[in-house]
């Protein structure tokens, strides 16, 4: 099994407006200055559109970010 | 401007005297920490006095008695009243101070195989034989007497008590030395000792009586003769801290001999040399030692005695500048973790945030004795860092956009005056001046163009400051290029500048420019101008540091306007930066509001500035903070505008310079959806560097798309989009068509696409 660096599940909350259907937990890979990391995040599973809260955004991600910025 | 190489570090840190000792210790042959015993005794804390002078002294009450206290002829105090009685204090703290428990320390001392003959029981003798112990070597002490002392011995009572030497004797014998005494040392026996000894020393008055032909080195206390070291105290005046000083240099190049070490290296701050910390004493008050009632002191007289030392240090850049004192040390140290960033390849670069962190003032070398310039170190390594790719890329990403939004379509332009064909003049407000106060700059425009002969053009853009903050060399000359082309599309008028750092950018690129102070000065203030009373402290702008002519000319149009001028502390060649310079404000948050805090907490009158930045920081954090041009103008302008309303603000001003003065018929462009964004919501984009053109951004493909994700618990809509280098999302909810922005943040890493199982597509 795929070690992630983050887990989110929609918990069946998040619709895509688009397609009209729930979101689901997928793999995404989110990548900076060459570097990537495997995360499953809340997804559309027809149009692919991914959500990213606030938190993860402010937090862990901007954390990341700036150590890789310094490395 | 200089390179990062290990010379120019050196180079560097030799002028920062910061961890130079005091005079006191340096002067000290034994280099006693004077200035940590005062600390100690000052707190009452003699235990911690006993333990410093025991580190320093190997027989701490025989020296503290006998010592002739050098340090006294340079001790700073002594510049201000009486020198501090340090042989007192040193005294006090082994009377009063409990012996630290380090019986254990000798116990678990490691015995070393080697043997050493230290011939002559004198100080000099002492001290080796003591030094060497306790450093775990077999050490015989010979002495021709029936017992150690030499000198001591003939001392005055009332000087060095029996009771005192006795103590310090014995410790001689808890160190495990043996004393071998009526043992008269002559050539032959001298062979003997060579023979059975790993190394002899042999004292001054040894050698004087053995009549050797011997030659020895000044610095190691070498002979000519093999593993044969020699006292050479007679060359200095006879002082028991020069012999004191001359064992401990036998015993440090005896233990280098015994393990094959360089017995030259680094021996230059062996016994007394000057110090080249710069302490200030000008706000020192005069005052006198305190005498004891006895010979020695009581408690309370040392603990008055020690606080009279100044604790000698050099804190002049520290004292000034808030950048230099987050991170807890002190310039020579910042250099070399800047040289060591540099030089790291791969790993961690722990000294971008400090580089970055710096507003580039100059302060610090004006402060600094001996002119350490901080800020030109971070904008050389910030150039470095560009030109290498190593730049972080957030760092700047926004100052710099911000640059581009100032030198497009929405803010640079480039006009004669109306009706003219030619400019003598060139306004050149800047883009903070539009950005915070357009106002201003439409009425200053008006004033000059009605009152300067030979036309008044104008140019909106920005000077290429932000550039050069950034490091960034060939993005400021690219702006720079730009301005130069209008100028020349102008003519090539003199330009009036409004901002100090505009002023500044084009006198180093060579283009005339002359600062609307100076212009008012001529023509007189302007006709509007409602003249006030009531006192206000200047704050003078870093840029423009050593610019008296344009200091005096704020000052005097603010007389001209009814005001009369307190000075701060910090002010003309000194003055701080408000924290905006160098894009401090915009990388370090925690930096730039303890300068800004520094800055306002000078006066509690109200500030007048000339530089908008330092306007806008200090008002941002609640001074009364009044541009010297818009006391002269009047003009109400709103206190602080978000980056948002900046953006927003250059652009309405342009628009309102074209239509009201050029009288061209354009539309402001109308963002095609409608929206709102409650005041707390703005700040906090402010706070994230995220603009109200973003959230627009987002909308407007939100809208045309419907790329938008609905949370059902909560009833609101995200959406995203990336714009740049950075993806911005939206949080809102919809009514009767208008989108309501609960919050917005933003993230620069990407989506690689990928598909369900993880494989990159």
């Amino acid at each position: 099994m795929a070690q992630y660096y983050e887990s989110i599940d929609p918990n069946g909350e998040l619709i895509c407006e688009k397609c009209g259907v729930p979101f689901e937990k997928m793999e995404v890979t989110l990548a900076y200055m060459g570097n990537s990391f495997p995360v499953e995040l809340p997804r559309c599973p027809i149009c692919k559109m991914v959500y990213v809260p606030e938190d993860l955004a402010m937090g862990k991600i901007l954390r990341v970010e700036k150590s890789l910025e310094d490395k | 401007m200089f390179e990062l190489t290990q010379e120019s570090l050196h180079e560097w840190e030799a002028l920062c005297t910061q961890d130079q000792p005091p005079y006191c210790t340096a002067q000290c042959p034994l280099h006693v920490d004077a200035k940590g015993i005062c600390a100690a005794v000052e707190q009452g804390n003699f235990n911690k006095g006993r333990e410093i002078l025991e580190k320093y002294m190997v027989l701490p009450r025989i020296l503290s008695a006998v010592c002739e206290a050098p340090c006294r002829n340079k001790c700073r105090r002594g510049e201000k009243g009486d020198a501090v009685q340090l042989q007192l204090l040193e005294q006090a703290c082994m009377t009063y101070g409990k012996k630290k428990s380090t019986g254990s320390r000798l116990a678990f001392l490691r015995k070393k195989e080697e043997k050493i003959a230290v011939v002559g029981a004198g100080m000099a003798g002492l001290c080796t034989a003591m030094e060497l112990g306790s450093r775990g070597y077999q050490v015989t002490l010979f002495e021709k007497a029936n017992g150690p002392g030499g000198r001591l011995l003939l001392l005055d009572e009332q000087v060095l008590p029996k009771e005192e030497l006795e103590k310090d004797f014995k410790k001689l014998e808890q160190t495990g030395i043996k004393i071998e005494c009526n043992s008269h040392v002559d050539s032959e026996k001298l062979k003997a000792l060579c023979r059975q000894y790993n190394a002899v020393y042999l004292s001054q008055a040894v050698l004087d009586e053995l009549k050797l032909d011997i030659q020895i080195d000044r610095t190691t206390l070498l002979t000519n003769i093999e593993k044969v070291f020699a006292g050479n105290t007679s060359l200095d005046e006879t002082s028991f801290i020069g012999d004191a000083s001359d064992g401990k240099k036998a015993a440090i190049s005896i233990e280098r001999y015994l393990q094959n070490a360089s017995l030259t290296l680094k021996r230059e701050l062996e016994g007394s040399y000057a110090s080249k910390l710069f302490t200030r004493l000008d706000r020192i008050e005069p005052n006198k030692e305190i005498v004891p009632e006895t010979i020695h002191y009581t408690e309370a007289e040392a603990k008055q005695e020690a606080a009279r030392c100044i604790q000698c240090r050099c804190t002049e850049c520290l004292d000034a500048c808030a950048f230099l004192r987050n991170y807890k040390r002190y310039p020579k140290l910042y250099a070399r973790e800047v040289f060591n960033n540099f030089t790291i390849v791969m790993g961690f670069h722990g000294a971008n945030g400090m580089i970055n962190s710096c507003s580039l003032c100059g302060q610090c070398k004006v402060l600094c004795p001996n002119g350490f310039d901080m800020g030109e170190i971070c904008k050389v390594a910030r150039e470095d860092m560009v030109t290498r790719g190593k730049m972080p890329p957030s760092t700047h990403d926004f100052a710099l956009m911000d640059m581009a939004f100032s030198n497009g379509d929405d803010y640079f332009m480039v006009q004669h005056q109306p009706g003219k064909q030619e400019s003598r003049y060139a306004l050149f407000p800047g883009f903070q001046m539009g950005a915070s106060l357009p106002d201003t700059v439409k009425a200053v425009y008006q004033d000059l163009s009605e009152r300067l002969d030979g036309g008044v053009g104008l140019i909106l853009g920005c000077c290429g400051a932000i550039a050069d903050w950034a490091g960034n060399q060939p993005q400021l000359k690219q702006e720079l290029e730009k301005i130069r082309t209008a100028w020349n599309q102008l003519g090539q008028p003199k330009m009036i500048t409004l901002c100090p750092s505009c002023y500044m950018t084009f006198q180093q690129a060579g283009i005339p420019v002359v600062g609307i102070t100076e212009i008012l000065l001529q023509i007189g203030v302007p006709p509007q101008m409602m003249t006030q009373s009531g006192m206000l402290a200047v704050h003078d702008s870093c840029i423009t540091r050593f610019d008296r002519t344009l200091q005096d000319a704020v000052r005097e149009l603010a007389r001209q306007a009814g005001y009369t001028i307190e000075e701060l502390p910090y002010s003309r060649e000194k003055t701080h930066c408000c924290g905006y310079g160098g894009l401090t404000s915009l990388v370090n948050r925690e930096v730039d509001a303890e300068t800004v805090k520094q800055c306002i907490s000078q006066s509690d009158k109200d500030y007048l500035t000339y530089c908008v930045n330092c306007r806008d920081q200090f008002m941002k954090q609640g001074k009364t903070t009044h541009h010297i041009l818009e006391l002269l103008y009047g003009v109400q302008e709103r206190p602080v505008a978000d980056l948002s309303e900046r953006r927003l603000n250059r652009q309405r001003l342009k628009y309102e310079m074209r239509t009201e003065i050029w009288g061209e018929t354009i539309m402001m462009p109308e963002p095609k959806i409608k929206y709102e964004i409650a005041d707390d919501v703005r700040w906090q984009m402010h706070d994230r560097m995220i603009l109200e053109t973003d959230i627009i951004q987002v909308l407007e493909h939100a809208d045309a798309t419907r790329e938008m994700i609905f949370n059902k618990t909560k009833q609101v809509y995200f959406s995203s989009l990336r714009i740049g280098n950075v993806t911005f999302w939206v949080e809102f909810r919809k009514q009767d068509n208008v989108y309501q922005v609960i919050q917005a943040y933003s993230h620069r890493m990407s989506f690689e696409e990928c598909d369900v199982n993880g494989a990159v597509l």
